[in-house]
């Protein structure tokens, strides 16, 4: 858009190794906004719309929904116009693990508190995810999840689930 | 209260010896978590949300300052150690940057940078206390009807300026005005988008969102990106200090970076990133030899750096005058201080002057702590570069999720944090920006409630909102604004296609 250098690195520069996803990829980019957007079209004629000089709960987000089925469209029928979508790789399954594992501690906080579940977090994306070392595997999580006992439970005072008070 | 006035109150609040420890807090915090290779200032800020929360809200904004400039600072280390860029508005300087690291200049790069940054913010700090009351008082007579279009403008501006696919931008800008309606309406008492829990009745809280768009977002894409990059080793430095030549070199940088970052800053839509472009192209056009630029000029650096930052403070100028964010960065900011109880607007001046000007002075102490910090802390935040990624990594993760619960003690909030951080990673893929979301986010409320009071003053009348003269001026602008640039573009592509035809002619003869 400005006469800078022809080198310069896209903004997407850190990820220059991403590889640039079919034609797919940019219709589910489409057709996910789309079907949001009939669900909301749908939901807030529910609300009711009411009138202009009357408006009803249901007026604004049924504007915003038309908006999001027209733009959508437009995703859909532009495709690889609207930019640039990556490939999904098989890096990409750790981030469905790492995510799942999240999920499995804020499960765990409110039965067994923050500590065992914490340092079983910090492992596992430590060692499965990260490929660290053992020694690393077992340090840094124990140490970790000691800082953070005394910063927020004790000095900060935040009533996270915790087993241990000192 | 004149400024004069103004500027002393402000000192006042910033003297004081907590305030400034707060603010020394920040820089340092901010700089710690911003020089993790990803994490931009959105990122770093939105991470770090939770430690203000218990502050009072000068403080708590001065804290903000604080961290806002140090992860911009973190964001220029690792944009020339590793050539990673924290946002967009730190891209160019990696071209120079990157390069002249290479060449073992590191420390000059980084030295003139905050340097530049600098001068850049306190003379925009200046601008922005002669020329913010100024804009406060002029929007003192604004009602429904400007807000609902200013808002709007900004949001579309921010959607065409920023980086990525205007398109997708404005798509995720709706999304965002879709998830701020979610929650009780304020006008009916209804329940909406709640799917019946009472934990979203309230609406989704904007800490947890940011944090997973942003903070989260960031953390899984890097986890996918690690096992496509190797890890970068970073270039030793000894010290961020530049020589006289450095200065005599990039002095003419600094002086333009600072006034374009100032006047691009003001608008709204990425003043920053935008000022950092149009600052690396001047400079290559004022330089004598511009075949230097690509491979270590220091004035690619000096300009874009200076101009970022100055841009960046003077884009509180939106912000604390008309209560509009002028990027993702400001709408964080801006979040924080709704947090806080304060509406960002025109009356800020004059409800809470001891926020109004503790902010801006704290910018020049923040820019000031930066200076002197970043000269000796330099090697010790190479050395947090050094550590792997897969052991900082799940160390932010636990940053992120313990912050996350401390915001509103509410285990539900991680599990939007979570929820937003599979969003923002599948965004990012799909090539939709967070940026216009979390802004449209932070609008939401302000655009669907004055939109409702104009359409009642109306009485349901849209073309009320073109005949106010403000309001219809800003409508124009929606309207001009993307057909310019469209036309712009087309200009441009015709006259290089006319500038490559004469070139072959040129050849032939």
């Amino acid at each position: 858009m400005l006469d800078t250098n022809p080198q310069e690195p896209s903004t997407q520069a850190a990820d220059e190794t991403a590889e640039p996803a079919g034609r797919w990829a940019a219709i589910v980019a489409g057709v996910v906004p789309l079907v949001l957007g009939i669900m909301v079209t749908w939901q807030s004629y529910g609300l009711g719309l009411g009138t202009l000089i009357e408006p009803e709960a249901g007026l604004w987000p049924f504007c915003l929904g038309v908006a999001l089925i027209v733009m959508s469209v437009g995703l859909v029928i532009g495709r690889e116009r609207f930019g640039f979508c990556e490939s999904f790789t098989r890096g990409s399954a750790p981030v469905l693990i790492g995510a799942m594992s999240i999920a499995a501690f804020v499960v765990a906080l409110p039965l067994v508190g923050f500590e065992i579940p914490g340092v079983v977090l910090l492992a596992f994306w430590l060692k499965v995810l990260g490929g660290e070392s053992w020694r690393i595997t077992l340090i840094v999580p124990i140490g970790c999840v000691a800082v953070f006992h005394l910063l927020f439970i004790e000095l900060l005072g935040v009533p996270i689930p915790f087993l241990f008070a000192f | 209260m004149d400024s004069i006035t103004g500027i002393l109150t402000g000192f006042e609040v910033v003297f004081q010896p907590t305030n400034l420890i707060y603010c020394l807090v920040g820089v340092v915090i901010g700089m710690l978590i911003g020089v993790l290779p990803g994490l931009g200032t959105v990122a770093t800020i939105s991470i770090l949300l939770p430690l203000t929360f218990d502050l009072p809200p000068a403080t708590a904004i001065i804290m903000i300052a604080g961290i806002f400039y140090g992860a911009q600072y973190g964001g220029t280390i690792t944009s020339v150690l590793l050539q990673l860029p924290g946002e967009a508005s730190s891209v160019v300087t990696t071209i120079d940057g990157y390069q002249m690291a290479r060449r073992g200049r590191a420390g000059s790069a980084l030295g003139i940078a905050a340097i530049g940054s600098f001068i850049g913010g306190t003379v925009s700090i200046v601008g922005l206390s002669l020329l913010a009351p100024v804009v406060a008082n002029f929007a003192l007579d604004f009602g429904p009807p400007e807000y609902a279009v200013l808002a709007l403008t900004g949001i579309l501006l921010v959607s065409s300026f920023g980086t990525g696919s205007a398109w997708k931008c404005i798509v995720a800008a709706i999304l965002g005005l879709l998830l701020a309606t979610v929650g009780r309406d304020l006008f009916t008492g209804v329940e909406r988008f709640t799917l019946d829990s009472t934990q979203l009745a309230d609406g989704i809280d904007f800490a947890a969102l940011v944090m997973g768009l942003f903070g989260l977002g960031e953390v899984f894409y890097d986890l996918e990106r690690r096992s496509r990059v190797l890890a970068s080793r970073a270039p030793s430095v000894h010290s961020a200090w530049i020589t006289k030549t450095d200065w005599v070199q990039s002095r003419m940088a600094i002086a333009r970076g600072t006034i374009i970052g100032f006047v691009l800053g003001v608008l709204p839509g990425g003043g920053a990133t935008l000022s950092s472009l149009v600052a690396y192209a001047a400079e290559k056009k004022a330089a004598k030899d511009p075949s230097e630029f690509g491979h270590g000029a220091i004035q690619g650096v000096a300009g874009p750096e200076t101009a970022n930052n100055a841009a960046a403070t003077s884009s509180f100028i939106p912000l604390l005058t008309l209560g509009i964010p002028a990027n993702a960065t400001m709408a964080v900011i801006y979040g924080a201080l709704l947090l806080q109880g304060i509406t960002p607007g025109p009356t800020l001046i004059n409800d809470h002057p001891d926020v109004f000007w503790g902010v801006i002075n704290s910018m020049w102490i923040g820019n000031i702590l930066l200076l002197i910090l970043s000269v000796p802390l330099v090697r010790v935040f190479i050395k947090i570069l050094q550590v792997r990624g897969s052991i900082m990594m799940p160390i932010t993760l636990m940053i992120i999720i313990l912050g996350a619960y401390s915001v509103r003690n509410s285990i539900f909030d991680i599990w939007i944090v979570l929820a937003f951080g599979v969003i923002g990673f599948l965004m990012k893929k799909f090539g939709f920006e967070p940026g216009p979301l979390v802004l449209a986010f932070v609008l939401g409320n302000l655009l669907e409630t004055s939109f409702r009071q104009s359409l009642r003053m109306f009485n349901g009348d849209l073309t009320g909102f073109l005949t106010r003269p403000i309001s219809g001026t800003l409508a124009a602008l929606i309207f001009v604004v993307p057909v310019a640039l469209v036309m712009a573009k087309r200009v441009r592509a015709r006259r290089a296609t006319a500038l490559t035809l004469a070139d072959k002619e040129y050849e032939v003869t």
